[in-house]
């Protein structure tokens, strides 16, 4: 009996349950919640006193990890190129080089170009130098080329490509190619430090090429043709094993109102927004940054990422960057804009407001010059604008 | 034993099953709505019964009732709720079951009217959720804001009854009450790359109180009243201490929940009295009458009283037919009816406005051999107005119980 009637009252409980159904909720009544209601309101750093300032400084590093290399000399840049390379030669000939039974003829570099900046038309030409000391692409900046040793009186190149190509070649001085294949068989014979290709005076532009990359597709390449007297002709290849940018400049000069990013000078802006005019414990429900841009003065290459990035700086006088919080910013129209949300909800949970960083998103490739309207801009509505949507409960 | 041991499981099974809301916003004020029974038996009788001595029944709101008790028993309820909540402009309906209280009693002295009970029952209840939506501006994005309130207040007795001197029955509990009021507050803005943040109230309350109660003897027979078998009135008075209560305000983004503010304040829930008068017309034609007031008015949290509450009072008259047992009797015809009719003046008060509530009730008792019973009730209540931009409330209530009744420590002569 009890079990039959367990029964009955858990199908009817399950009834209940079943028939527990809501419509959705409606607006019945929220006007008697107003103790719980929310406030959404706005900052607008072109409407309401948020103080702002802004700079940009030059910040140099080391730009053997980018893909490309810039050769030329355009606007503020005038940017150089360490090129060295390595042998991998059957044993045959590396013992007939021992035995110094062969004789380069030849030997010449070839480099795939991939970006152009400045006037397309304009002159180009460069000359090779025979550097003397060891250098590294990971650690050799723009600041170590006034102490870097080379040749300087003795252009090792000729018959260079100068004209407009996809393919750039250069022939060496077959003097300091057979060193390197000496090097190669002995070091204590011998150095090989690699070459400095630098700009002549007269060049106008800056061409862009293929660096080392791990797939060896299209990166620099020396081919070295030796002969045998009377027994053969061969042409070993040269393996580029450490190459990098070296670009030198000043900041370009835009005035105080303005500020700039570049990329591989490299060129970053520092902007710092008080954000103490945002009220404690409200919730950022989102956060926009947009830079108008001068496009009059702002410079780009034949290709490049049209964005720009923000970092939140840990530390601001060391650069130190927080990795957590980085956020780009598209382009639209003459203004970059994204959203900063997390940079601003970081600000408003302690952590400590150092300012943003501003760089070009392809920091290490090209030479893009955005020239941005800095907080000192006579234009308030041309001035970076940090737009923020917060959120506070009635109970705060 | 066995059929405790049922009892115990179907408890366990239901006990955490709540689904959705069912009342209006009204139940943001205070704590909620006050709660005065929690089984099918209670809600046939008008959640009271100040006055009733049933030896099949647990009845809460007067521990004197249980000097009747006479079998250990088990009780337990579970209720459907669904509410037409509605403005001049529209209508909502919104529903939900629940697990409603247990409660078990032994009987330790017929002699001398004790018995021991103890429970877990509702006190108030906080249930409703809203939506209102916010068109975009000039300045701010459109936006939803989604209002939730759940949760109350639940008490725990232990409690003893006994008879005094000329036939006098009495009852005192001491009652540990606990509970969380979860007020939320969530944003929903319809661009998604903006943050949906929720902001969260939640009050947990501690603390004791406790009841007394009292039922008088037969005062037809002790008047030699004619033509009345039964006649009683009763009294109780159940008062809650301060509730120690934490407050919490929270505000959680994306996976970020920050606590805004964390304070301690108490609150204090006014006594709640009840009073009532019974008679009986040949043992089996019950009438009852109740009547229950609670100062809401006195309500404070933190020292702040609440605007929206005034003074809960409330009046019921019930009849109950029950049977007497006869040998012979079939089942219908052992069936306990139970119908009645109430008037509550709750301690909401809105726009100026009291909201007042009518309500018809009725259930039955339908026998599951001598000691056990299957209840059903079903209530239907009218309350407030939509006159001055209120809410009216049509709810229908179903309620099932179960109240399990055994003999034990039997003792036998050797």
């Amino acid at each position: 009996m009890i079990k039959n009637i367990s029964l009955v009252f858990l199908s009817a409980i399950s009834i209940f349950f079943i028939v527990s159904c809501n419509d959705s909720p409606t607006d019945l009544g929220t006007k008697f919640l107003s103790q719980d209601g929310v406030e959404v309101l706005k900052l607008d750093s072109s409407i309401d006193t948020i103080n702002q300032t802004s700079y940009s400084f030059k910040n140099v590093f080391p730009l053997g990890a980018s893909s490309q290399l810039l050769l030329g000399k355009a606007e503020n840049i005038t940017s150089n190129v360490l090129l060295k390379f390595v042998f991998a030669i059957p044993d045959s000939i590396k013992e007939q080089l021992a035995l110094r039974n062969l004789t380069v003829i030849d030997s010449y570099v070839e480099m795939f170009r991939n970006y152009s900046f400045g006037d397309s038309n304009a002159a180009f030409d460069y000359a090779a130098y025979k550097v003397n000391e060891q250098w590294s692409s990971s650690s050799f900046t723009a600041d170590s080329f006034a102490f870097l040793d080379y040749d300087n009186s003795m252009d090792l190149s000729f018959n260079r490509t100068t004209a407009n190509d996809t393919v750039y070649s250069f022939h060496l001085d077959t003097t300091l190619t057979s060193s390197w294949l000496q090097n190669y068989v002995d070091t204590s014979v011998a150095s090989n430090y690699g070459i400095l290709l630098s700009p002549t005076d007269n060049t106008q532009k800056v061409l862009g090429f293929t660096a080392f990359n791990t797939t060896a597709e299209n990166d620099p390449r020396l081919r070295i043709v030796v002969q045998k007297p009377g027994a053969y002709i061969d042409t070993l290849i040269g393996f580029v094993s450490s190459d990098i940018s070296v670009v030198l400049g000043d900041i370009p000069n835009v005035g105080t109102e303005n500020i700039v990013v570049q990329s591989s000078l490299t060129s970053e802006a520092k902007l710092i927004f008080d954000f103490s005019v945002v009220p404690e414990d409200v919730v950022i429900n989102l956060a926009t940054l947009t830079l108008t841009v001068d496009t009059l003065a702002s410079k780009t290459g034949s290709s490049f990422s049209n964005r720009i990035s923000v970092y939140l700086l840990d530390d601001s006088a060391s650069n130190k960057l927080n990795t957590d919080f980085v956020y780009t910013l598209d382009r639209r129209g003459a203004t970059f804009t994204g959203d900063i949300t997390n940079i601003l909800r970081a600000w408003n949970n302690r952590v400590d407001n150092q300012g943003l960083l501003i760089k070009s998103t392809l920091e290490f490739w090209g030479l893009e010059t955005f020239v941005l309207k800095g907080s000192n801009a006579p234009l308030i509505e041309q001035r970076p604008r940090l737009e923020i949507v917060y959120s506070r409960g009635k109970n705060n | 034993m066995k059929k405790l041991s049922i009892s115990v499981i179907l408890i366990a099974v239901f006990a955490s099953i709540t689904i959705a809301q069912s009342n209006s916003v009204y139940t943001r004020a205070g704590i909620g709505d006050l709660e005065f029974g929690y089984s099918a038996k209670m809600v046939g009788i008008g959640n009271i019964g100040t006055t009733q001595l049933d030896p099949d029944h647990l009845l809460v709101t007067n521990p004197a009732s249980w000097s009747a008790l006479s079998r250990t028993r088990i009780e337990f309820g579970i209720g459907y709720r669904g509410t037409l909540i509605s403005d001049n402009q529209q209508s909502n309906y919104t529903s939900e079951t629940e697990f409603k209280g247990v409660t078990f009693g032994i009987p330790i002295s017929r002699e001398y009217g004790v018995g021991a009970v103890m429970g877990l029952v509702p006190y108030s209840r906080i249930s409703y959720s809203a939506e209102k939506y916010y068109p975009k501006d000039d300045i701010i994005p459109a936006y939803k804001l989604f209002y939730e309130g759940k949760g109350g207040l639940s008490k725990i007795f232990i409690g003893s009854s006994f008879f005094l001197p000329l036939g006098f029955s009495a009852g005192v509990t001491l009652d540990y009450y606990f509970g969380n009021q979860d007020y939320s507050t969530t944003i929903n803005f319809d661009d998604p790359r903006y943050i949906s943040t929720k902001y969260e109230d939640i009050r947990r309350s501690t603390g004791f109180g406790t009841t007394l109660g009292l039922i008088s003897s037969n005062l037809a027979r002790e008047f030699g009243i004619n033509g009345i078998s039964d006649l009683r009135v009763g009294f109780t008075y159940n008062f809650v201490g301060n509730l120690d209560t934490d407050s919490i305000f929270t505000q959680t983004s994306l996976s970020l929940v920050d606590t805004v503010t964390n304070t301690k304040a108490d609150m204090k829930i006014p006594a709640r009295i009840t009073g009532g008068i019974s008679f009986a017309l040949e043992e089996e034609y019950n009438f009852y009458l109740d009547f229950l007031f609670q100062p809401m008015s006195q309500y404070s949290f933190n020292n702040q009283p609440d605007g929206n509450l005034k003074d809960a009072i409330k009046y019921n008259a019930n009849f109950e037919y029950k049977p007497k047992r006869q040998a012979g009797m079939t089942t219908l015809e052992q069936i306990i009816w139970r119908f009645g009719l109430s008037y509550e003046q709750t301690q909401y008060t809105f726009n100026g406005q009291d909201i007042n509530q009518y309500s018809a009730y009725g259930g039955l008792s339908y026998p599951l051999g001598i000691d056990n019973t299957i209840d059903f009730a079903v209530e239907y209540s009218n309350k407030g107005t939509t006159d001055n931009n209120l809410l009216h409330e049509n709810a229908i209530k179903i309620y099932l119980g179960l109240s399990f009744g055994e003999l034990w420590f039997l003792r036998y002569d050797k």
